[in-house]
């Protein structure tokens, strides 16, 4: 059995942490809220305890959770370690009994109960672990009862204590508490609190192998009378998910700082969470060796898509897939950006590549032959209000488009007309009147 | 007599550095059987006249791997078409923006520009004032990418790698002549 133990040197949400370091191994234990064990000697063999002890470096400096780390045989030395900072294991001060007593739980009653026996035990000149095990084994009992044998037999051999199941919590949350005198009323304030948030949030889902799709920001406000609304919450769904950091920052900053310039914050902020709502399975993979630029690719693209339908709307930006519908305009629809199965061209005349948001009236006049239509209403948004007439050249393709029999009914014929300029217009005519619908440009 | 050789040596100079009248492309680009010349990456090239958007059509088809973008305030290019000339619509994205609010719109091209996803960005019937296309030329050669602007009327300006009036005969035959080209800054 390998025990390495993370000793916090400051309080913190053992539980939160200890789900970060998920990844090397499932069997981990969290003691009150200052240390966490976590049981290495299984993932040995794909990290060394140098090359561990490095990546947990990494992740608490990212955290900005100071700490200190030792390696142990066993639950209770490799705390007293981590705390006192000392190898030799009957060297360590009397003061880690205590872990000897309640190895990974902490017990605030037997905690006042061994205090007292350490001072009992300093005043008899005992400073060390070594001067406890050199006391006869007969008096224990009778001086300290039945804490003083299991903390000597502890201290022989601690690796057979039956360690506790480790539940990541259903939910991933991510809050911190701001203070008032902070002032954080701002985009860049808010911009600096939500990093970290972001960073932890990525960590947890990293080490469950999981990415988010779906999240809701929310930031609590200093409540005052005229506070009409004391949360400012954002939901996010991403078009791609992800569990990268950069990415995830770059959208929220988008949309943050478009939604603070619509609707500014009327207090400052006091509290900040991020609630992971709707989190996928991530299979985490080394980049391709041919080629090693897709992945970044990818990212970019998926990035992007999202900026865009965040900003523009869902309907903005997508692909486009062919529909059956004797509508011309009616023949193509609106796809999302996933991949599109490919469509089969419909065995139709030669369609006109641009296609009029909607079809424009014509005025015929018979005796010049020539077509023409308000500029004002213009083709491609002119401004200008006189009418555009061109001579007709040819007319060309003859079809006729009916359909919707049982909804608005239509009988279009399509003309294909060469203009004076050689431009070909796709002109039908419905009820009498021409109409231009598109342009061979 | 010295002044005038110096004026000379700095108009030459001047017409390298423009491209304007020169004639030569720069190598790297995209070949364009229609035309019979390269067109130049990470430039804009502006395509007007009858027959613009043919042209675009027959240069996509020619390349076929590439993925481009069409950007339009409201959309009219027809997908039924482009599928009938060899266009595989899966290569191919559209953006709109329906509520004519430019300020989004230059703000999503300066992103997709600068996300260098596409190979190929075409924005259709948009006028730009010179410092927006020198923004979005200055983009499109960071990133390597084609820019077209399909228009109705040429952009009066000197940022345009290439400006190119197509027409079209009576036989349905496109013909291109160059209005501007110059070589890259």
């Amino acid at each position: 059995m390998k025990v390495l133990c993370i000793y916090f040197l400051n309080r913190n949400a053992t539980q939160e942490l200890a789900e970060v370091f998920y990844r090397y191994t499932p069997q981990i234990c969290g003691r009150g809220d200052h240390a966490i064990f976590l049981e290495i000697s299984r993932c040995e063999k794909l990290y060394s305890v140098e090359s561990l002890s490095a990546r947990l470096k990494v992740l608490l400096k990212k955290m900005d959770v100071p700490a200190c780390m030792a390696v142990a045989s066993d639950p209770p030395t490799a705390l007293a370690r981590a705390r006192f900072q000392m190898e030799e294991k009957m060297d360590l001060p009397l003061a880690a009994l205590e872990y000897y007593a309640t190895p990974l739980v902490s017990d605030p009653f037997l905690q006042k109960k061994i205090v007292r026996m350490i001072e009992v035990l300093q005043v008899l000149g005992l400073t060390r672990l070594q001067d406890f095990m050199d006391l006869p084994l007969k008096t224990l009992s009778g001086r300290f009862g039945a804490l003083g044998l299991q903390m000597r037999r502890n201290i022989e051999d601690a690796t057979g204590i039956p360690w506790p199941l480790f539940k990541p919590r259903e939910q991933i949350v991510e809050c911190c508490q701001i203070e008032y005198e902070l002032r954080v009323d701002n985009f860049e304030s808010i911009y600096f609190w939500m990093k970290s948030l972001v960073d932890r949030m990525v960590l947890r889902l990293r080490a469950r192998g999981e990415c988010v799709r779906t999240f809701r920001l929310q930031l609590d406000l200093e409540p005052h009378s005229q506070l009409k609304q004391k949360e400012f919450i954002l939901d996010f769904h991403l078009y791609e998910p992800s569990v990268k950091v950069k990415s995830i920052l770059t959208i929220l900053r988008e949309r943050l700082q478009t939604e603070l310039d619509r609707r500014p914050l009327e207090s400052p902020i006091i509290g900040m969470e991020i609630l992971v709502q709707e989190s996928l399975p991530w299979r985490g993979s080394q980049q391709s060796f041919l080629d090693p630029q897709s992945e970044e690719r990818r990212e970019q693209e998926s990035g992007l898509f999202q900026r865009l339908r965040q900003r523009l709307g869902e309907e903005s930006f997508f692909k486009t897939r062919l529909r059956s519908s004797y509508r011309p305009e009616l023949a193509w629809e609106k796809v999302a950006l996933q991949n599109i199965s490919a469509s089969q061209s419909p065995r139709v005349p030669q369609r006109p590549l641009r296609l009029l948001p909607s079809p424009l009236p014509l005025v015929w006049q018979s005796q010049q032959q020539q077509l023409g239509y308000e500029q004002g209403r213009g083709r491609w948004g002119r401004n200008s209000q006189c009418f555009l007439f061109k001579r007709i050249l040819r007319v060309d393709h003859q079809e006729v488009l009916s359909g919707d029999l049982w909804s608005q009914p239509f009988e279009r014929r399509y003309f294909v007309m060469e203009m004076e300029d050689y431009e070909k217009w796709w002109v039908f005519k419905e009820g009498g009147r021409f109409f231009l619908h598109g342009v061979f440009d | 007599m010295f002044g005038a050789v110096e004026k000379k040596e700095t108009l030459k100079r001047l017409r390298q550095v423009i491209g304007a009248l020169d004639g030569s492309m720069p190598k790297e680009g995209h070949f364009f059987t229609l035309l019979g010349e390269y067109l130049p990456k990470g430039s804009l090239i502006e395509f007007y006249g009858i027959g613009k958007t043919s042209a675009w059509v027959s240069f996509l088809r020619e390349h076929k791997q590439m993925r481009s973008v069409w950007l339009e305030s409201e959309l009219s290019i027809y997908p039924l078409a482009l599928m009938q000339q060899g266009i595989d619509l899966e290569k191919i994205f559209f953006l709109e923006e329906k509520n004519w609010n430019r300020k989004n719109f230059v703000w999503a091209l300066h992103q997709i520009l600068q996300s260098s996803v596409f190979d190929v960005v075409t924005i259709a019937n948009m006028k730009f004032s010179e410092a927006e296309l020198r923004r979005w030329q200055l983009l499109a050669e960071k990133n390597k990418q084609m820019v077209f602007l399909i228009s109705q009327e040429p952009h009066s300006s000197w940022v345009p790698a290439l400006q190119i009036e197509v027409k079209r005969d009576q036989k349905d035959l496109l013909h291109f002549h160059f209005q501007r080209r110059r070589r890259s800054l």
